[in-house]
């Protein structure tokens, strides 16, 4: 290819299209974000840069005639079972950039998921299943410190015991942290939509909240960072919880970096930063070295907020997950989040996103575990995160021990994502991942609120029948209830972490 | 006073318009023969009444806007261009001799001229008689077309 | 209230329909001595045998609607300002509470020797077109001569060729529409004419028309005589003021009217091809006889004389030769005026098929030139009208993408989302 290294003519996707069905309308052109289409005017046709397509299929889905189709390049390497074209490729990018390879989402490579590897239990003959659309079927979750034990007055029926504040969730889902930046207002406003509708949070991630979405005060979860922020009382008081953030299953242990050029006004206002700087998020939070600094922040924070915001810590998993939560939980958080090895992210480098961390199932089992070992598990609600594609896999989390889900990748989805991969490079053709205003404005918050909003209700709607079926008509008799599951094709050793009987014992 | 003009018509929103022409193809196929958009466009020579335009992140669908002064119609020499008791501005493509009179006073560059050797004539929005219901307002993806009534 | 009409063309058309947006039940009689109300600008049609339903402007069921009499084929001789008449040739008297004026223009034909012949035509009525083309048939006219290369004269050598007849077109100046387009615009109209089989003969002029009781032959200032079994004078319109002379109302180049079209006659309005009105351009007050700007002020007066106060925004120049193969559009000015004038050009008609020049005085643009693509000119048309400033986007003018997203967004605002679109709407800021 003229003027181009001889690697860059062995890109992934090609773009077809039926030329006899295209009516030159340049929708695709002008939807192309990645400079992969362009118009002709000598020839009268419509041609692509191959080597620029992501595949984001934005030009698919906006062809009036149907006349587009991005297919994987024919032309590939020789087969190789180690040299994958993927190997191939990340070599070819690394010598010629000599850079780390970015990339978004969450890990994409071939990692057991073990939620495929759980089955449900059903009831039959002996114990009755339940018919969700004829009897009461209860999903409403608290999240936050519950107590041991009750207390009651002299007349033995009112209750004495105060408990702190709950978050009141009417599905077992939560928006799980995307900072305005990374994704735009649009999104975040549209989530914040959904979660008033339906009954439950969205979480502002380490960007701050927009001044726009503060009348979503009570179903916003605002993230306190290693950077900061955003953050002052104000912000602190306009929540319904704080979280603070630790760590994220994709890029555990290292921090976030929002690009200068990305920080446009309404980012810098809400990160309170100049325009244009770079919001440099620190690996680690330079004053928290142990569980001891964690809990200085946490109270810190429950000060400043008058004990009225419960406080999450929001951890990646790691190996030993389950020793830091219980610490977590003597620190005195409200909830614990983990986001395990398959969640995602709006950049991080590849090798991190690929190679570094544990999967969730594995860390709710073990968390869950250690928890009720230490006589901990109702000071701390459990939030798992990371990968979770369907009402089934919420259930077998729950089932395995959380209390509730967060869901990110999800929310993208039902805005339109196609998982392309892009969103570290800010030109998100589908509006999520980007604050070009002219990308941006793709994504309509009503329209995604609503989405958002049928995507709740659907999936409320299959957990419903899942648990008719077990004969039970309360989410809190699925937690952590793990004698509901069985395992197929697990070690021995792997159902024992998980706490699960093979299928057929 | 006259009479009082009850009438719906497109409004563009540009905050949501996503430059997708939807818009164009579909009032392309829905005033076609064919019914067929790639017909519309390669057999039967057809051009969109609803214009997107597109400048950086400003984008926007436009169509005649049936003004409640239409300068076409004023401008127009062979009576093709006539306004309803509603306020609906309609084009006779039969009558229209094709003087382009409106396309030259158009404030919004609405009345297209389609010159082909067959035919000479102008043409604009009718906002779907025919049809009930704009078609650019139903293709939308983004909600940047309403139909609403005369604001 | 009754209102009377002296004129049925554009001016009255739209005085009509003035007039019924505000007052659906007052009398209305049209005076004219035209048998029917038909599209000026058409006439030269006659010469390719248009049907004659395209050439009605008008047909008879707009006046029954809109409850007009109408008085044709006469004409109306003069007007008693004190007892409110109009006295007709027939010596019927019409009386009036308000008046209209719009008897158009009328054609101007200089002192050439022999113009009084047989077969020597203007054009600007249906029956002299008529009786030009009765004329050529019966006469077998194989060579005809043109006097003026104006939109007039240009359309009839376009239609005399496209029925096999041989035109020359004589030309005072050095090319053809000097008034309305460039150098470079009358070169493409010229070449497309030439095409075509026109003859041009230019710095030139008719200065006898030979024959015996029919014409036969011209001879031209520079001394050449050529043949001609016909020739048509095409060199413009003057305002027909010889009615309004009787009322006794002020006329300067034509009738002068106020902004709400009424004349130094109080109940007198004049509007159409009879007045002069001030161009927005250069706010100077001339005759613009021009069909779109007849029909505005037309219904301007109408709406007057039914009591709706409002004032007309005033007139530019705006053309459209319809007869070309390849549309030529112009507005306003199509010559820098002074030093300060800026011009922009996008000429690419050889390649591409598109000429469009821009002037821009003062940040506002003047006028401009499209031919061949012309989609969407009307943009610039309004910006001429409306002097919205153009600083941030004048090399943008002359793009054939140029639209309303180069426009302030509070236009855009107010027009889409206000949808304010009304007359007085589009006054100029």
């Amino acid at each position: 290819m003229l003027f181009k290294k001889p690697q860059v003519a062995f890109y992934p996707f090609m773009v077809l299209r039926d030329d006899y069905k295209c009516v030159r309308c340049k929708s695709c052109v002008d939807q192309c974000s990645f400079d992969a289409t362009y118009y002709d005017e000598d020839l009268n046709m419509i041609m692509n840069h191959h080597e620029n397509c992501v595949n984001c299929k934005r030009c698919e889905a906006f062809c009036p005639t149907d006349a587009i189709k991005v297919v994987k390049n024919p032309s590939t390497f020789h087969p190789d079972a180690n040299w994958t074209p993927e190997a191939i490729r990340d070599i070819h990018v690394q010598m010629l950039t000599g850079a780390v390879i970015l990339t978004s989402t969450g890990n994409d490579k071939p990692i057991k998921n073990y939620f495929d590897h759980l089955l449900l239990d059903a009831c039959q003959v002996t114990n009755p299943p339940i018919d969700p659309l004829r009897e009461p079927m209860e999903l409403k979750t608290f999240i936050g410190r519950k107590t041991d034990q009750l207390q009651f007055d002299s007349d033995g029926v009112s209750i004495k015991t105060t408990i702190g504040k709950q978050l009141e969730l009417e599905i077992p889902v939560l928006f799980s942290a995307m900072s305005y930046g990374s994704i735009n207002l649009n999104l975040q406003k549209a989530m914040a939509i959904a979660c008033r509708e339906f009954g439950t949070y969205w979480n502002t991630g380490e960007g701050g909240l927009h001044k726009s979405l503060r009348e979503f005060k009570d179903h916003t979860i605002v993230q306190v960072a290693s950077g900061r922020f955003g953050v002052d009382l104000e912000y602190l008081e306009t929540s319904a919880a704080i979280e603070i953030k630790i760590g994220q299953g994709a890029k555990p242990g290292i921090g976030g970096h929002l690009p200068g050029e990305k920080v446009n006004e309404g980012i810098a206002e809400t990160r309170m930063i100049p325009v244009g700087s770079d919001a440099i998020s620190p690996a680690p939070h330079h004053d928290i070295y142990s569980i001891e600094d964690l809990r200085q922040l946490i109270y810190a924070l429950k000060e400043a907020t008058n004990y009225e915001k419960p406080v999450f810590v929001k951890i990646a998993a790691v190996h030993n997950v389950a020793a830091i939560a219980c610490g977590i939980a003597h620190a005195g958080a409200d909830a614990i989040a983990i986001d395990g090895v398959r969640g995602g992210t709006g950049a991080t480098p590849k090798s991190l996103r690929d190679h570094v961390g544990i999967p969730i199932e594995m860390a709710i089992a073990a968390v869950d575990d250690r928890l009720r070992k230490e006589g901990l598990r109702n000071e701390v609600s459990l939030i798992a995160a990371g990968g979770f594609r369907s009402a089934v896999d919420v259930l077998k989390a729950i089932a395995l021990g959380a209390d509730a889900v967060y869901i990110g990748t999800v929310a993208k989805l039902a805005a339109g994502c196609t998982q392309c991969q892009q969103c570290h490079t800010g030109r998100c053709a589908w509006g999520i991942t980007t604050n070009n205003p002219k990308l941006a404005k793709r994504l309509n918050p009503d329209i995604v609120a609503e989405n958002l909003y049928n995507l709740l209700r659907a999936w409320a709607h299959d957990i419903k029948e899942l648990l008719g079926a077990m004969g039970i008509n309360a989410i809190e008799s699925i937690k952590g209830n793990r004698l509901r599951l069985r395992s197929w094709g697990l070690t021995e050793q792997e159902n024992k972490i998980l706490g699960v009987l093979p299928a057929g014992m | 006073m006259s009479r009082k003009r009850k009438l719906m018509k497109v409004y563009p929103i540009e905050e949501n318009c996503i430059s997708c022409r939807y818009c164009e193809v579909a009032c392309t196929m829905v005033h076609s023969e064919s019914k067929d958009p790639v017909k519309a466009y390669k057999l039967e020579n057809l051009l969109p009444r609803a214009t997107v335009e597109v400048k950086e992140a400003v984008s926007l669908s436009l169509m005649c806007r049936h003004c409640k002064h239409p300068f076409c119609f004023d401008a127009c020499i062979s009576g093709a261009i006539m306004v309803d008791e509603n306020g609906k501005v309609n084009l006779d493509e039969e009558k229209c001799v094709g003087c382009w009179n409106c396309v030259l006073v158009c404030p919004f560059g609405a009345a297209h001229p389609m010159i082909r050797e067959e035919k000479r004539h102008s043409f604009k929005c009718d906002l779907c008689g025919d049809r009930g219901f704009p078609a650019c307002v139903e293709a939308c993806p983004n909600r940047a077309l309403i139909y609403d009534f005369e604001r | 209230m009754r209102y009377v009409i002296v004129g049925n063309s554009a001016a009255a058309v739209g005085c009509i329909t003035g007039i019924r947006k505000v007052d659906p039940d007052g009398e209305i009689v049209v005076i004219s001595y035209e048998d029917r109300c038909y599209s000026k600008p058409m006439i030269a049609d006659v010469l390719v045998d248009i049907p004659e339903e395209k050439l009605l402007y008008r047909d008879s069921s707009f006046f029954e609607e809109n409850g007009v009499e109408t008085i044709l084929g006469h004409k109306a001789v003069s007007i008693n300002r004190k007892n409110k008449v109009v006295a007709l040739d027939s010596n019927e008297l019409v009386p009036y509470d308000k008046l209209l004026i719009a008897t158009g223009g009328k054609p101007f034909v200089p002192p050439i020797e022999g113009s009084d012949k047989k077969g020597v035509f203007t054009f600007t009525e249906l029956h002299s077109a008529i009786s030009f083309k009765n004329y050529l048939k019966e006469n077998g006219a194989e060579e005809v001569i043109v006097i003026g290369s104006g939109f007039i004269g240009l359309e009839v050598a376009y239609f005399l060729r496209e029925i096999g007849v041989n035109v020359r077109v004589v030309e005072l100046l050095d090319r053809v529409l000097a008034r309305a387009l460039d150098r470079r615009g009358s070169e493409i109209v010229e070449n497309m004419l030439r095409e075509k089989g026109v003859e041009f003969i230019f710095n030139d002029t008719v200065e006898e028309i030979m024959g015996d009781e029919k014409v036969s032959s011209v001879r031209l200032k520079s001394g050449s005589v050529l043949r001609a079994d016909a020739v048509v004078v095409a060199i413009g319109v003057r305002p027909n003021t010889e009615l309004a002379q009787t009322a006794g109302v002020e006329i300067n180049k034509g009738i002068s009217v106020s902004d709400t079209m009424e004349t130094s006659v109080p109940d007198i309005f004049a509007a159409g091809d009879c007045i002069e009105c001030t161009d927005i351009v250069d706010g100077q007050k001339k005759p613009i006889p021009l069909f779109p700007l007849a029909f505005e002020q037309g219904f301007i007066a109408g709406l007057n004389m039914a009591g709706k106060n409002m004032e007309y925004l005033g007139g530019l120049v705006l053309n459209s030769l319809k007869f070309l193969p390849v549309p030529v559009l112009n507005a306003g000015v199509v010559e820098p005026t002074d030093d300060s004038c800026e011009v922009f050009v996008n000429d690419k008609f050889e390649k591409k098929g598109f000429y469009r020049k821009a002037i821009v005085k003062n940040g506002k643009l003047i006028g401009f030139i499209a031919i061949g693509e012309i989609d969407r000119t009307g943009i610039l048309t309004n910006l001429i009208r409306q002097k919205i400033d153009v600083s941030n986007v004048k090399e943008r003018l002359v793009e054939l993408d140029f639209g309303l997203v180069d426009l302030p967004q509070w236009w855009r605002e107010e027009k889409l989302k206000q949808d304010k679109t009304a007359y007085k709407d589009w006054r100029a800021f």
